[in-house]
């Protein structure tokens, strides 16, 4: 039986923060994730938006932690190696009301300690943004609102931890929190008993199926956004992330570069029962569309390579991270919705608080790496620079995905990598293949060689996102065949 | 990086590239290289495995990888070298062409002349915005094509196609060999966008049931695909409402479309039209950057190889000499008026043309009988070509014969429209 000090439930950007913040701790870590890879719920799938904090209100945890996160961000994509650009954020005001409100917000904003904020009319805006409605009467600049790739950032915090000591255990369900005389001592999952002393739920939506997290009075409800995603070429290019004057539950459907330089329209915001349900509906898109084309009224329809949505988990209004009141032993970081992503570094410095608060022994460790390997990018390099690459090491010759231009050596890496992909969206979400204007049509049967090749999985085994999601059922004939054994009886 | 000099480098060896490729080396060009990022030359032929091929070009009935094979056969014998596995990265406006293979790693080709012959790609799922969720189960026609003809897979049993294009006639066909169920091809319009002859003998000879002007609406089931609701559309395309239908599968393939892949030609700064989404050319296939010419479906999607063998031997000839400092300059425009969705190529040199017929090949905007197809400049009709039906799964191609062009006046653009011929109605 394993036995660890800290037992983390969910490997999403919450999981995965805390894991890396407690492995500079002599201690040992485990994450349990259900899914079949790392940073499959909520984490692939927002808008991977680094927020200034300008409309944070720090009377809320959220709000505070989005302040205090924001600036962390300059270091840690450094020491991680993740793609991350403060291209700076514009709320803009559409009528005179909006511009009161937004100029009212600034000296607050500035009071909280967001930094190099200013106001913009009419004229600077179109100047700094000039496919922007001109409708606009002005907008609040803020430099220091950043973009990330929500899935590169988890999947880095993840395979640092992992590097550090950390125990990652993907499609390990949990059952049950055992506990005695109040106390957790462990978890039932589907891969056996661990035993833990400590517990931190930071499963995200599905946070409330664990038994004591339920006896804490806490619900999850689903809240589904929907996003577009527009070709790299796409004639519309914005460099700013815009959005609306922001209303007391949501910052509103925003106009983002993304760092792959493709261009996202979204979310919507709505409640939704079956918090599994990944849907895109023709009433959300259409809203989506709307309010985006209310920020950059050029864009249209054509050229869009991706739809798709992702749930946020809400409890209340604000996040929940505390002990738990009956259940000793267990932390919760529960209720992660907008600005998880941002707060994720200050979610996970306070969980450590938490726990040392609780009692448990922090030491540091000496060998701490702080770093995680730079992946290996040919497409970011000078001609010279890849042609040495590829004399080294030819798999980085040979371009697998031919629309993002993605070689066999990035994919064999992001196989062979700690915490590997296992599936095709995987592969997808590591390298960008197959996340480009044909979206797998070319690369797909070539991805099932590779992952049969690097990991050993069999094609009628490899699935777009594990589950029973297999891409291919059978081999050429096999239905003839089994047809033929029937003809043969009668 | 290693830096070679070639007469004409050929982007692509489909068939257009070969049989450009070929052409220009009869033409006198020296050194002709094709580059070809697959495994293998012969592009889609490969996985084309049914029959049907070079009932133009040859005389005869081929399969697919038949047809590709006497272009490779073809380029060997007229000494084209062919580089497979092999990606272009970029070309440049002086002609030089960058790639990247595992083989010979990074290598610069510096060409007399370029012949762009990259093809197309298929529509998504994106393109035609279907709501519902993301399963596993849907899959591009060609895609599956591929895994079922190469790789020795059948994605699933239970078949539906959306889109009426050629590949998703024909792969209507294929899995209904195969033994799947195929419950149908779904198609927003009010006719096919594949040929007829696809149409009757992919479905019809098959008891495959062609729904026409209906389409999916929604996608069902969260790992696999479970089925599809289709509804009913009006003339303007609006799904209709009480028409819903749920069509379980576990496969969803989708014939919406092909997309002239010109990332390349985008990059290097060719001008596209818009309506063929491929480049402006001229009667040689030039494209706007001198001595940068594009054959086959690059620049228009035919219906047809021999149709792509056609327009590459044109573009072979003209790169060939081009490279050896003989360029034809184009002088009129060609332009479309009404009924007519494109005309390729979009410039001429009518004093220019030879002996040769000038081919134009152009595509209707929707199926009409009993039409003719006006000539005119400058508002004066000067030639009119009288045809049954027209549609638009099926390309249009008139030849211009030189005793034809001594009607049109050097200098002055020709308008090209559809008119109801009252002669023949």
């Amino acid at each position: 039986m394993q036995k660890f000090d800290v037992i983390i439930v969910g490997a999403g950007v919450v999981g995965c923060a805390i894991a890396r913040e407690l492995s500079r701790y002599r201690l040992r870590i485990a994450v349990l994730e259900k899914e079949k890879e790392i940073g499959q719920g909520t984490s692939k799938g927002n808008t991977g938006l680094i927020h200034s904090g300008v409309n944070a209100d720090p009377s809320t945890l959220s709000g505070r932690l989005n302040l205090e996160a924001n600036p962390l961000f300059d270091q840690l994509t450094d020491e991680l190696a993740v793609p991350f650009d403060r291209n700076g954020s514009l709320v803009l005001a559409f009528s005179s009301e909006d511009r009161q409100a937004l100029i009212n917000s600034l000296e607050e904003a500035r009071t909280n300690g967001v930094q190099g904020i200013r106001w913009l009319n009419r004229e600077q805006l179109l100047e700094k943004e000039k496919k922007v409605n001109p409708e606009a009467l002005g907008a609040i600049y803020a430099p220091r609102g950043g973009i990330i790739c929500p899935f590169e950032f988890t999947l880095a915090l993840a395979q640092n931890a992992a590097g550090n000591g950390v125990v990652f255990l993907t499609g390990c369900r949990v059952h049950k929190t055992i506990t005695e005389e109040g106390r957790v001592v462990g978890v039932e999952t589907d891969q056996g008993f661990f035993q833990g002393d400590y517990l931190v739920n930071a499963a995200g939506l599905s946070a409330d199926e664990m038994n004591c997290v339920r006896e804490e009075g806490i619900r999850i409800k689903a809240r589904r956004g929907q996003y577009l995603v527009y070709d790299r070429d796409y004639p519309v290019q914005i460099k700013h992330t815009l959005f609306p004057r922001p209303t007391p539950v949501s910052k509103g459907i925003i106009v983002t570069p993304t760092v792959h330089g493709n261009l996202m329209i979204g979310p919507d915001a709505e409640e939704i029962e079956d918090r599994s349900s990944l849907e895109t509906t023709r009433e959300g898109i259409s809203r989506v569309i709307v309010g985006a084309k209310k920020l950059v009224p050029a864009l249209n329809t054509s050229d869009i390579i991706r739809m798709f949505s992702g749930n946020r988990a809400v409890a209340g209004d604000d996040f929940i991270i505390r002990p738990a009141r009956r259940t000793r032993g267990l932390i919760l970081a529960a209720g992660i919705q907008s600005p998880g992503l941002t707060a994720a570094p200050r979610i996970a410095g306070l969980i450590k608080e938490i726990l040392q608060d609780l009692g448990l022994n922090m030491e540091e460790k000496d060998d701490f790496q702080a770093r995680r390997p730079v992946p290996v990018r040919p497409g970011n390099m000078d001609y010279k620079e890849r042609a040495e690459l590829i004399s080294r090491d030819s798999d980085y010759g040979q371009i697998i995905c031919r629309c993002e231009g993605i070689t066999r050596g990035e994919i064999r890496e992001a196989i062979r990598a700690p915490l590997g992909a296992r599936t095709i969206d995987g592969i997808k979400r590591r390298t960008q293949a197959a996340s480009g204007r044909c979206q797998s049509g070319f690369c797909g049967p070539r991805l099932l060689e590779l992952l049969q090749e690097y990991a050993g999985i069999d094609p009628l085994q490899a699935s777009l996102r594990g589950g029973s999601s297999q891409l291919l059922k059978y081999h050429s004939k096999e239905l003839l065949l089994k047809a033929g054994e029937g003809l043969a009886d009668i | 990086m290693q830096t070679f000099d070639v007469d004409v480098v050929v982007v692509g060896a489909g068939p257009a590239g070969l049989g450009a490729a070929i052409k220009a080396r009869e033409s006198g060009a020296r050194q002709v290289l094709v580059l070809e990022r697959d495994y293998e030359a012969g592009g889609i032929l490969n996985q084309c495995i049914h029959n049907g091929f070079g009932l133009q070009y040859f005389s005869e009935e081929l399969t697919g990888p038949e047809y590709a094979g006497r272009f490779i056969t073809g380029a060997e014998k007229a000494g084209v070298e062919i580089q497979t596995d092999t990606m272009v990265l970029e070309i440049t406006p002086a002609r030089e062409v960058i790639t990247s293979s595992s083989r010979h790693g990074l290598q610069k080709f510096r060409a007399r002349s370029i012949i762009l012959a990259m093809g197309c790609r298929e529509r998504t799922r994106e393109a035609i915005q279907i709501y519902g969720s993301r399963p596993a189960g849907i899959f591009s026609a060609g895609t599956a094509q591929r895994f079922t003809n190469i790789e020795g897979f059948i994605p699933g049993r239970e078949v539906a196609v959306l889109g009426s294009g050629d590949i998703g006639l024909i792969m209507a066909r294929r899995m209904k060999l195969e033994g799947c169920s195929v419950q149908g091809v779904f198609e927003l319009l009010p006719y096919t966008s594949g040929l007829s002859r696809n149409v009757v003998q992919c479905l019809n000879d098959f008891s495959i049931p062609l729904y026409l002007q209906r389409t999916a609406v929604r996608i069902h089931g969260e790992d696999r695909l479970e089925g599809i609701t289709t509804m009913q559309v009006d003339k303007k395309l609006q799904p209709q409402a009480g028409t819903s239908e749920f069509i379980p599968c576990d496969t969803l393939l989708l014939s919406v479309g092909l997309i002239p892949e010109n990332e390349l030609s985008r990059g290097v700064g060719v001008a596209l039209d818009h309506r063929t989404g491929g480049p402006l050319v001229n009667q040689g296939r030039m494209t706007g950057i001198p001595g940068i010419f594009a054959c086959g479906n690059v620049v228009q999607v035919h219906d047809l190889a021999d149709d792509v063998t056609r327009e590459s031997e044109i573009a072979g000839e003209a790169a060939a000499l081009f490279a050896a400092g003989s360029p034809v300059a184009h002088r009129e425009k060609v332009e479309t008026g009404n009924g007519l969705r494109y005309v390729v190529p979009q410039n001429i040199n009518i004093a220019a043309a030879g002996e040769e017929d000038l081919l134009l090949f152009m595509r209707a905007e929707v199926p009409r009988r009993k039409i003719r197809i006006r000539i005119s400049q400058e508002g004066q009709e000067k030639l009119s070509f009288p045809l049954p039906f027209i549609k638009p799964g099926e390309i249009i191609k008139l030849a211009i014969t030189p005793e034809m062009r001594t009607e049109l006046t050097p200098g002055h653009n020709l308008n090209i429209e559809v008119e109801r011929d009252k002669k023949n109605g």
